[in-house]
């Protein structure tokens, strides 16, 4: 064992050297989009390739239905290691010299967050960039943590926000500087529908009956936080079907589908994916949904429209940057999302989720956004939560 | 029968090299990622998500069931060498982790978190593949006022973790538990305490708070110390001590096993299943010892036991998952994502057309913690030589690594300033001799109980009646009330019996003495 017969100075100075060294560190890398992910991937991109000449084998050997990904595999091992030479021909010289980061408000696993992985293991696939592009998690606050954060990054074009509805709905029920005008979106991507379902043992076998009950006894909705899509879905139906409505905010919508099944609540919104294996086992059934045409898996399920209620809400998710990034740049990335959002793995995740192609180019994005907002005051308004 | 012969099929999936590899490597990686304290499993199995993509559904999954085995041993790691929790489930280990580690006994405490890991890996492994369904079935009878009630029910283990000052216990618990209203509120949409950071939008996060007054706060509270008396944790008893005796085997053998199926049962139901388990297997333990003032000082049933039961909640959480598609907790929510993304869909078919798949995984699951135990156990000598180091420059490693860990949390200073703040309030709670396990359990569960009683409110109309109409809900309130007045009843009977006892006994001595 060393002996330590130094003064108390040593103590000192150590402690000081541990406080000052890290934030120095840290300093260095904060002004830049996230070293800290970027790293990550150095590994991965290293990793693969070995591992693959591993995992090939095996795939012939398992009766798996994985025999197209792990061809697929093959090809995005080749093009990491390839370090990638195709540059989307739209892009400005010398775009992108150093990696992309996908910033999403959802947490591993949510939807943002599926959408940013899966487009870029198809810009791998299809080898659009010169560069890696990395996700990173900036959940909270119904999306206010992500758009604060990428509003505070410069406007490069290396930091890229993956969007949804809350974009619209965040920044008039939060206390934030930060509004739709802030960003130059670049492409609105996919459509999700919502559904209203209910336990398979109710009596209710339209959304008319359901509104009927709500109407005479006591119905219990249910969905996510106040405020958010769900909960205005209900309140327009309320509102137009006239009854009084008691809706229970769930953190997820699974937590929301637990509770359905539980008996807590009676009906609640919820993508189809989030309960698609309770409708599988025969818990839950779906009555209608708010889509503005039906949705091509549920043929037979009617809309909020075709039922005699005229409201119209979708889930959307897409990509935008900050307001001050160059035009061509945008363009360059939404050529970029676009090609990608032709590669298989991507139209397979997309069909695999009940997921619809909502592409707007950036300038019409723009004016849903415009459009979605002002909506979306009056609602808020009437409901009391909006900030003054 | 059926369950033998796929199980056998799905060793026959995990044996194959490729995916022995993978278990490995995500092992491998899963443990070093996981010794950062920044980055508990969720982090790292998002993190390296990508890095199993292009091989075939199997192997991507087992490798990140890997990760997040090793993620969690990883940070039991850092919780007993260095009393900086990686994430809420492992709170409860630095407790007596840690006192073990001071006392020259981390290589000891590791061999037991990596064995009572092993046990309820295995444990849990089993009864996921006989319970699945049915517990699926449990967690949706789980609603609003059943989770408050559980919630009150880990709350009750406050008290045990005061070390005799209940009332200290309890201003730390709602100290947490006022942490936890930071942030947006989920029920009114409404943001509360946040002073316009927006930083706070999101809430405080657990890791920062727990680094901060653990490991930071005790550095701090060291500070103060003469040289001599923090250098004592240096002295080590001999080489052989570095591994667990049988004896120490035998002694924490059934509190892993208890822990375990505490943990497999809590993990089923969705929310903080894994962090309330470790403090219910704690508090059990702790309840059930002959001699529960050893716990807070270095007993090493306090870490086998609940360490056992953060391992089997992670097999329980698996259950509503993989049959019904609602992920139980943040890591299974993101291994939920992965399955989507290899097209494979969650639900009962999922055991009928990719049955292959699902025993590959149960089985994988064994292996993955066949090869922790392989991997650790060796290494736990290396481990704990950390200990010897000279304070001062451990003092720094730690100092590094918590800033390292809380920055990595958003790559932001935010954290970091919130940290120093965290690690002040430590040393402030340590001076105050307040205990600050209460407090981390406080923001853990604070918001989900908040929740989980103002959505049976309103489903409710406004009737308290919710809680004790609803079965499951007054059973666990009615287990709550027997846990808080047990150690009262207890103390009056043997108060009772000692009077009744005590006043012969001592006549029979004094006669003896006489005589």
């Amino acid at each position: 064992m060393i002996s330590w017969q130094h003064s108390w100075k040593r103590l000192v100075l150590a402690s000081i050297l541990a406080l000052i060294m890290p934030i120095i560190a840290a300093c260095g890398s904060a002004p830049e989009t996230s070293t800290a992910p970027a790293q990550s991937t150095a590994p991965a991109a290293a990793a693969s390739p070995a591992q693959n000449t591993e995992a090939s084998p095996a795939a012939s050997v398992a009766a798996e239905p994985a025999a197209s990904a792990s061809g697929q595999g093959t090809t995005a091992a080749a093009s990491a290691s390839g370090a990638g030479t195709t540059v989307a021909a739209s892009c400005p010289e010398g775009f992108p010299n150093k990696p992309i980061t996908f910033v999403t408000w959802s947490n591993p696993g949510g939807g943002g967050d599926v959408l940013g992985r899966a487009m870029i293991t198809a810009i791998e696939n299809q080898n659009l960039l010169s560069q890696p592009v990395v996700i990173e998690n900036r959940a909270g606050g119904s999306g206010a943590v992500g758009m604060a954060h990428v509003v505070q990054q410069p406007a490069n074009g290396y930091t890229v926000l993956i969007v949804t509805k809350n974009l619209t709905l965040t920044p008039l029920t939060q206390n934030l500087d930060t509004d739709y005008q802030d960003f130059k979106p670049i492409q609105r991507t996919q459509l999700e529908p919502f559904f209203v379902a209910v336990r398979t043992d109710s009596p209710w076998n339209s959304l008319k009956d359901l509104v009927a009950a709500a109407k005479t006894e006591n119905v219990t909705f249910g969905g996510a936080f106040a405020g958010s899509t769900d909960n205005m879905m209900f309140s327009l139906l309320a509102d137009k079907a006239g009854f009084e409505l008691t809706y229970v905010p769930f953190e997820s919508g699974g937590e929301a589908a637990t509770a359905l099944v539980g008996g807590t609540v009676d009906a609640i919104s919820a993508s189809p994916q989030e309960v698609a294996a309770l409708v599988d086992a025969g818990k839950l059934k779906f009555l209608a949904t708010p889509s503005a045409q039906r949705v091509p898996d549920f043929p037979d399920l009617p809309t909020f429209k075709d039922e005699g209620f005229d409201i119209t809400l979708e889930q959307w998710r897409g990509f935008v940057y900050h307001k001050d990034v160059p035009d061509e740049i945008v363009e360059c990335m939404d050529t970029v999302l676009r090609q990608a959002s032709q590669d298989p793995s991507f139209q397979k995740y997309m069909e695999e989720s009940g997921l619809a192609n909502g592409y707007l180019p950036g300038d019409e994005f723009y004016a849903l956004l415009e459009k979605e907002t002002n909506e979306n005051r009056a609602f808020l308004e009437e409901a009391g939560l909006l900030n003054q | 029968m059926e369950a033998f012969t796929g199980l056998m099929g799905g060793f026959a999936v995990a044996l194959q090299p490729a995916n022995l590899l993978a278990a490995f490597i995500g092992c491998l990686i899963g443990t070093i990622i996981g010794v950062l304290p920044g980055i508990g499993p969720v982090s790292a199995v998002a993190l390296l998500l990508p890095l199993t993509f292009g091989q075939p559904a199997v192997t991507s999954i087992i490798m990140l069931a890997g990760i997040y085995y090793g993620a969690m041993y990883g940070g039991a790691l850092t919780s007993i060498l260095i009393n900086a929790p990686g994430e809420s489930a492992s709170v409860v280990t630095t407790l007596d982790g840690y006192q073990m580690a001071k006392q020259g006994r981390g290589g000891v405490a590791l061999g037991i978190s990596a064995i009572a890991s092993f046990v309820a890996g295995t444990i849990g492994v089993l009864l996921l593949m006989l319970l699945a369904p049915a517990m699926a079935d449990v967690a949706l009878s789980f609603g609003p006022a059943e989770n408050f009630a559980l919630m009150i029910l880990g709350l009750t283990t406050v008290a045990a973790l005061g070390s005799g000052n209940t009332v200290k216990a309890l201003i730390s618990a709602v100290l947490g538990l006022m942490l936890a209203t930071v942030g947006i509120d989920a029920v009114s949409g409404r943001t509360r305490f946040t002073f316009g950071f927006v930083e706070l939008l999101g809430g405080i996060d657990f890791v920062v708070v727990a680094i901060g007054i653990f490991a930071l706060g005790d550095i701090l509270a060291n500070v103060e110390r003469s040289r001599e008396q923090v250098n004592v944790r240096i002295d080590y008893g001999g080489f052989r001590n570095l591994w667990p005796s049988w004896q120490d085997i035998r002694q924490t053998f059934f509190p892993m096993l208890r822990g375990t199926f505490i943990g497999f049962f809590a993990g089923v139901l969705p929310g903080a299943g894994a962090t309330i388990s470790s403090f219910l297997s704690y508090i059990v333990e702790k309840r059930v010892s002959k001699t529960p003032e050893r716990f807070g000082k270095g007993a090493p049933e306090g870490v086998a036991g609940p360490e056992a039961a953060n391992n089997a909640a992670t097999a329980g959480a698996m259950a509503p998952m993989l049959v019904l598609g609602i992920p139980g907790s943040a890591t299974t929510a993101v291994i939920y994502g992965a399955l989507l993304m290899f097209g494979l869909r969650p639900g009962p078919t999922l055991f009928i057309q990719n049955a292959d798949f699902v025993w590959g995984l149960f089985a994988s699951m064994y292996v993955g913690n066949v090869m922790l135990l392989i991997l650790n156990l060796p290494l736990v000598g290396v481990f704990a030589q950390v200990v010897r180091l000279p304070y001062p420059i451990l003092t720094f490693v730690i100092v590094l690594f918590s800033v390292l860990g809380a920055f990595g949390l958003n790559n932001s200073l935010f954290e970091v300033y919130l940290l120093f703040i965290f690690g002040i309030v430590g040393y402030v709670l340590s001076k105050a001799s307040i205990p600050a396990a209460p407090l981390a359990l406080g923001l853990v569960l604070g918001p989900l109980m908040e929740r989980a009683f103002r959505q049976s409110l309103i489903a409710s109309r406004g009737s308290y009646l919710v809680f004790v109409q609803r079965p499951i809900s007054l059973g666990i309130l009615v287990l709550a009330l027997c846990f808080m007045a047990l150690p009262t009843l207890l103390g009056l009977y043997t108060k009772r019996r000692e009077q009744r006892q005590g006043p012969a006994g001592t006549a029979e001595m004094l006669g003896e003495r006489k005589g």
